[in-house]
């Protein structure tokens, strides 16, 4: 993608044409990423809108010399980050104080609605705490590097190569409980 | 890793959403509205969520302070029947403005540390 960096120098003076280009040229990319982690196409409207907005808000942090593509992913996944523990605390919640009900689990639901049978894989990725979800989707979906990785979460290496570990072997314990409920 | 984990990890890199054609608009309508109660929020918005109500507090007590400060008014060290009573010049402070000699060296010695004093 060719990307002028004096757009951000425009953006940042509060020109509203060069706002609206930096829109246009990263919402793919802001998109895919968003897609990476929600399932809604109006979850990722919506987030995407949130991005944009934490960007042009923050945009004076931005230094003209720096990454702003980098950066930019940083606050999506940041965005993504915060939206997915505020809906898994929500669904803690739900689960603790919300009607009972005598039907089965969600992920089974899941599991047998799901036209590609990779109902099983999903509900067990689902289920993964946005601490070790984020990390895994973004090395085995959006085919990042550790280093990559790192620097958009700001964590150690050590700390990613030990999230991606627990996260596996998370995903392969709930995998298997889940298969096995399937039968 | 599992190879059925491959296949649903591949089958997730195809599944991405594209903005559609009134996205930009969009977000530069919303930006243009939330900037602006952004901006009338000044300082508020700077407080981290968390922080608001100790940051609020204090704002509150500081205020009160200032205007005790302001609106009470000071009480006098001595009422107006001891400034009446009281001699207006110490016996040192009454040789320096005349400039009479010190009659003593205790006396003089006062002056020196009245004048220290100043």
């Amino acid at each position: 993608m060719s990307f002028e960096p004096e757009l951000v120098i425009r953006a940042q003076a509060g020109d509203v044409a060069a706002q609206e280009e930096l829109v246009r040229q990263f919402s793919p990319m802001v998109f895919r990423l968003v897609s990476r982690f929600f399932r809604h196409r109006e979850d990722v409207e919506d987030l995407a809108q949130d991005v944009f907005f934490k960007v042009f808000t923050r945009i004076d942090q931005v230094r003209p010399d720096e990454n702003f593509p980098g950066w930019l992913r940083r606050v999506t996944i940041n965005t993504c980050y915060d939206e997915l523990r505020r809906t898994r605390r929500r669904n803690t919640a739900f689960e603790i104080y919300g009607p009972h009900q005598d039907s089965e689990p969600v992920a089974a639901v899941e599991v047998t609605t799901d036209p590609e049978d990779f109902g099983v894989a999903r509900a067990a990725l689902e289920a993964l705490d946005p601490k070790l979800k984020i990390p895994l989707i973004l090395k085995e979906v959006e085919e990042l590097s550790v280093a990559e990785i790192a620097l958009s979460l700001g964590i150690t290496q050590t700390n990613v190569k030990v999230r991606l570990f627990r996260a596996r072997k998370k995903l392969a314990a709930s995998l298997a409980s889940l298969s096995e409920s399937r039968r | 890793m599992n190879p059925k984990l491959d296949e649903f990890f591949k089958s997730e890199r195809s599944r991405v959403f594209e903005p559609g054609p009134y996205f930009t608009q969009r977000v530069m309508a919303r930006l243009a509205g939330q900037l602006a109660a952004h901006r009338e929020n000044g300082i508020w918005n700077e407080v981290v969520a968390g922080a608001r109500p100790v940051f609020a507090l204090a704002m509150v007590l500081l205020l009160g302070i200032l205007a005790v400060q302001l609106f009470l008014p000071t009480m006098p060290d001595r009422g107006p029947i001891d400034a009446v009573l009281a001699p207006e010049q110490t016996e040192g402070e009454h040789l320096i403005f005349t400039g009479a000699e010190p009659t003593n060296p205790e006396l003089e010695k006062m002056i020196i540390i009245t004048e220290d004093g100043q």
